[in-house]
């Protein structure tokens, strides 16, 4: 985990710069007594002397040393740094921990609590105190902690509210664990990155508070502080401006380092911005005359060469599909099944070019009902656009697991369809899209009254629904469904398969169904693809893959499942794991975990291996045949 | 016989948020019927299946048993002693007897222990043995669900390990204190295809050799027939069909169980069926149900389906059926 963090942070440059401001700032502070410095108080110099030998940084009014004023003060500024932030922290971390995990009235009272110190102005609070005590760096640094604490546990609180939740949290308390001892091993550790990524701005603004208040000459009298020395400065301005520039110039840059620092580690904790720090430059894509990209008579209605794309994870490249070759006739299916990560959704993603931003086309052919969309790797476009962005929707279209994300909530469904239908037929009225919609809605079976529905109003069978009725609204000669039922019930799942597969006939719909569902695919499709670390390591009319399969692991795959109402069989298990597509694989990539592999299938990449028609094979000694 | 576990009449309703002006009106609040009137017993060593769509109240049943929830009415008994009762040490030797395996393993174990640690902890909470010993019985453990050589796995952090490998440390973790019953809780449901079979395998055969008695609760029925020897099927928070599983499959008595083994998709060379056209969704019951709850999306249902709650109908040994027509459904209607 920390390797992780530390190659996150690797290519930062403002991180590792703040962080070199902080530490040296802190080594000079920690070494002050022992620099052959001028005693910071003692008035030896000329007044007002410029920076020159004898006087580095020059002196002030009453002829200290600037420099030697300037580094006591950034001992100051350290200890009010780290004593007022740890005190902030340790308070937030308590009281927001106490607060989340206990919650109902405990919180209620804690959280109004954390609101009022959040209101009181700090200034206001050190001016009471200083009023009642005396100025004393102590009364500050609690000032200072006392109304920022509130920050950290507000945060803490978030994250023991999420935390709480989790299952090995939960786990623990089944097992029997106290309260403390779930709150003290599994929540707090938990829960306290933010907090110290937190603490670092804390420290920031800790100092610029005490300079603050020094500046307005409510700071301890006898302490070198640096807003004290930019408030004896700056009535001296135009005489001697050094005596404010040099103490300015150390507060902005430690401020400013301290967070950028939290910002640094923030953005390196967070996976959401790590993704996008990811982001790869496309292939350059290939510009085809209209000419060239004319459709060629008699296509298939898709066909797909030698397809390959990779993921940017950090600094590798993981090869989610990786030479995928196939080709769909007009009103044909193809199942393609695997398991996570085998890069079966990726596949359906790069047919169509709807990538992810880490996602990048590394090669192939890619044709669409007779028009090329890919060659070599690169989008063809003509006329500047991308050949794929006029068929998709139109003439190939995708139905996404999760139909909840797809939908926007905030507008009708009818709306949603409408837009989408006029989007590539701007010349259709309002009208003619209700009329269209209609004609869909019909198709799949969704009552017309729910076109003005929201979709937080709709089941989620109902939702799927709406998408598949999105992706058939201009007619389209393919659609590409990944994984359209997994996230719904069985009873649901059986329907949607159903009307999916009548559509097909109906309409004479090439299909791709993406699935993890051996049983899904068996009865929706004509052919089945079974991918493995990907590649189609086989393919076949559906019949034979079931009835004679001929990869180790697809036969391996047929005999894990369980059935409900087969023969009752003991289940057999694949041993080992998939092997990471980031690392390169030489030989056959199933070979690890294969009962018939052989020195050659770690050596040699297998061949594909035609077993009959239409029935590919990528192995070196397919099952049924002589055994090595 | 006393059974291991006796779950009679048990109930969790959850209020459900209402307008500030129907709380102004008053009247009775509405409630979620999560689990409602299950009953279910377990003998030691038995494996029973709950089955049931999301929102049948399966999960729910599972947390009520394992006391992380608190029932509304009804009673859980554990070799014949009220468990909802118990407190302080009686309640931690329950929770040691009762173990909970979760479905998601990338979220079950903390991220900071190691795998050893994981496994520690349990014999640590409850004062198992010397720090030495804890060890040895972590060490033998990793070995007993296959995660060998151990010394391979014990000092590794959850983030290395596959999700199997994870399912696996979460066993061991249940197992090491030697419980009498386990819950496992869809167990497999996020595994992939080709390690689910191994893990499938493992608990069957640990079960087998402690003796261990688990309520084992899945969506999917083909699971459950493999994991099983006998099955209850829930519906909207009750159990409508319960019996030995060979024969609820091949032979349901209540139509939606029916349904349930014929959407199961199976995969053979054409499989396709012909399908019951089936409407609607399962829709969370907010009041007591004046007629059977599945009704509303039952292809046979009849007047007297909507007006009386259907009462469980004895098919056979161990085997009914809460349907008016149960009779009718189990010889093929």
């Amino acid at each position: 985990m920390t390797g992780n963090l530390f190659r996150a942070l690797a290519s930062r440059a403002p991180f590792w710069i703040s962080a070199a401001i902080i530490v040296a700032a802190a080594v000079i502070a920690l070494l002050a007594p022992f620099l052959p410095l001028a005693d910071p108080n003692a008035m030896e110099g000329a007044p007002y002397s410029p920076p020159g030998a004898e006087h580095w940084l020059g002196t002030d009014n009453f002829g200290r040393d600037i420099l030697s004023r300037l580094i006591w003060g950034t001992r100051l500024a350290f200890t009010v740094a780290l004593v007022s932030s740890a005190i902030a922290s340790l308070l937030g971390i308590v009281l927001g921990s106490i607060a989340g995990y206990f919650g109902g009235p405990v919180d209620a009272v804690l959280s109004r609590a954390f609101e009022v110190f959040l209101l009181i102005p700090s200034f206001f609070l050190v001016l009471l105190i200083v009023a009642l005590f005396g100025s004393n760096i102590a009364y500050t640094m609690v000032a200072i902690a006392l109304t920022t604490w509130p920050r950290s546990a507000r945060i803490m609180r978030a994250q023991v509210l999420s935390l709480k939740q989790r299952t090995y949290v939960q786990a623990a308390r089944a097992v029997g664990a106290s309260n403390t001892h779930v709150l003290l091993r599994h929540v707090v550790p938990n829960g306290l990155g933010p907090i110290v990524t937190d603490a670092t701005i804390l420290m920031g603004l800790a100092i610029l508070t005490e300079a603050g208040l020094s500046f307005l000459g409510l700071g301890d009298q006898n302490a070198v502080s640096w807003g004290r020395m930019i408030f004896e400065g700056q009535r001296q301005l135009r005489l001697a401006p050094w005596m404010s520039f040099f103490p300015g110039l150390s507060l902005l840059l430690l401020v400013a380092a301290f967070n950028l620092l939290g910002d640094g580690l923030n953005q390196a904790l967070s996976p959401q911005l790590r993704r996008l720090a990811n982001r790869v430059t496309p292939r350059k894509p290939l510009d085809l005359s209209a000419a060239e990209a004319e459709p060629t008579p008699a296509a298939p209605m898709i066909a797909v060469r030698d397809l390959a794309m990779s993921y940017a994870i950090g600094t590798q490249a993981l090869r989610a599909v990786d030479g995928v070759s196939f080709s769909l006739a007009k009103g044909e299916s193809l199942g393609v099944v695997g398991e996570s990560g085998c890069g079966k959704s990726s596949l359906g993603a790069a047919i169509l070019q709807v990538l992810a931003p880490n996602a990048r086309l590394e090669a192939g052919d890619v044709s669409i009902a007779g028009r090329p969309v890919l060659r070599d790797g690169h989008t063809v476009r003509v006329d500047g656009k991308p050949v794929v962005d006029a068929l998709r929707w139109k003439d190939a279209s995708i139905i996404f697991q999760s139909a909840m994300n797809a939908l926007n909530p905030v507008m009708t469904i009818e709306r949603q369809l409408s837009e989408a239908y006029r989007l590539h037929r701007p010349e259709a009225t309002a009208e003619q899209a209700r009329a269209r919609i209609g004609e869909v809605f019909e198709l799949i079976g969704i009552p017309i009254g729910r076109l003005s529905a929201y979709p937080h109003e709709l089941s989620g069978g109902m939702r799927q629904r709406v998408m598949i009725a999105l992706s058939l609204l201009h007619a389209p000669g393919l659609v590409i469904a990944d994984e359209p039922t997994t996230a719904l019930d069985v009873l649901v799942q059986d329907q949607i398969l159903g009307e999916i597969d009548a559509l097909r006939r109906r309409m004479g719909l090439s299909l791709i169904l993406i699935s993890h569902d051996m049983g899904a695919v068996a009865e929706t499709c004509d052919r089945v693809a079974v991918m493995y670390a990907g590649e189609f390591v086989e393919i076949a009319p559906t019949d034979v893959i079931f009835d004679a399969p001929r990869h180790p692991y697809t036969v391996a795959l047929l005999s894990s499942l369980p059935s409900v109402t087969g023969p009752r069989k003991p289940l057999t298990s694949i041993p080992g794991e998939t092997p990471s597509l980031t690392e390169p694989i030489t030989g056959c990539r199933f070979a690890a975990r294969c009962g018939r592999s052989t020195a050659l299938c770690r050596e040699q990449a297998p061949p594909r291996h035609v077993a009959g028609a239409g029935h590919e094979v990528l192995c070196h000694f397919p099952v049924g045949e002589a055994a090595p | 016989m006393t059974a291991l576990l006796d779950i009679a009449d048990l109930s969790k309703l959850y209020p459900l948020r209402r307008g500030l002006l129907a709380t102004l009106r008053g009247g009775e609040a509405p409630m979620l019927r999560a689990v409602d009137g299950v009953s279910l017993r377990l003998a030691a060593g038995e494996i029973v299946a709950i089955v049931g769509e999301s929102g049948s109240g399966k999960t729910t049943t599972g947390k009520l048993v394992t006391l992380q929830e608190q029932p509304t009415s009804g009673t859980i008994r554990f070799e014949g002693r009220d468990v909802l009762g118990l407190r302080g040490a009686e309640l931690k030797d329950y929770r040691r007897r009762v173990q909970m395996i979760f479905q998601n393993p990338y979220e079950a174990l903390d991220p900071r222990y190691t795998i050893l640690r994981t496994i520690v902890e349990p014999l640590e909470i409850h004062g198992v043995g010397t720090p030495g010993e804890r060890k040895d019985v972590a060490e033998a453990m990793l070995a007993k669900v296959d995660l060998r050589p151990t010394s391979r796995f014990a000092n590794r952090y959850p983030a290395d390990l596959s999700g199997g490998q994870l399912q696996r440390v979460a066993i061991a973790r249940a197992l090491v204190l030697g419980p009498k019953l386990v819950i496992a809780d869809e167990p497999v449901s996020m595994l992939d295809v080709s390690v689910r079979a191994g893990v499938m395998n493992l608990m069957l055969s640990l079960s087998a050799e402690l003796g261990l008695a688990s309520l084992y609760i899945t969506h999917d029925l083909a699971v459950a027939r493999a994991m099983s020897t006998r099955i209850a099927v829930m519906y909207l928070g009750a159990v409508v069909e319960e019996g030995p599983t060979e024969t609820l499959v091949s032979g349901a008595a209540h139509p939606y169980t029916r349904l349930l083994v014929g959407a199961v998709p199976e995969h053979r060379a054409g499989s396709r069926r012909a399908r019951v056209r089936l409407t609607g969704e399962a829709t969370s019951v907010s009041s007591k149900p004046t007629g059977c709850r599945f009704a509303p999306r039952c292809p046979r249902a009849q007047a007297v389906c909507t007006t009386s709650v259907p009462a469980p109908v004895r098919i056979g040994e161990g085997h009914w059926s809460a349907c008016h027509f149960a009779d009718e459904v189990a010889v093929g209607g």
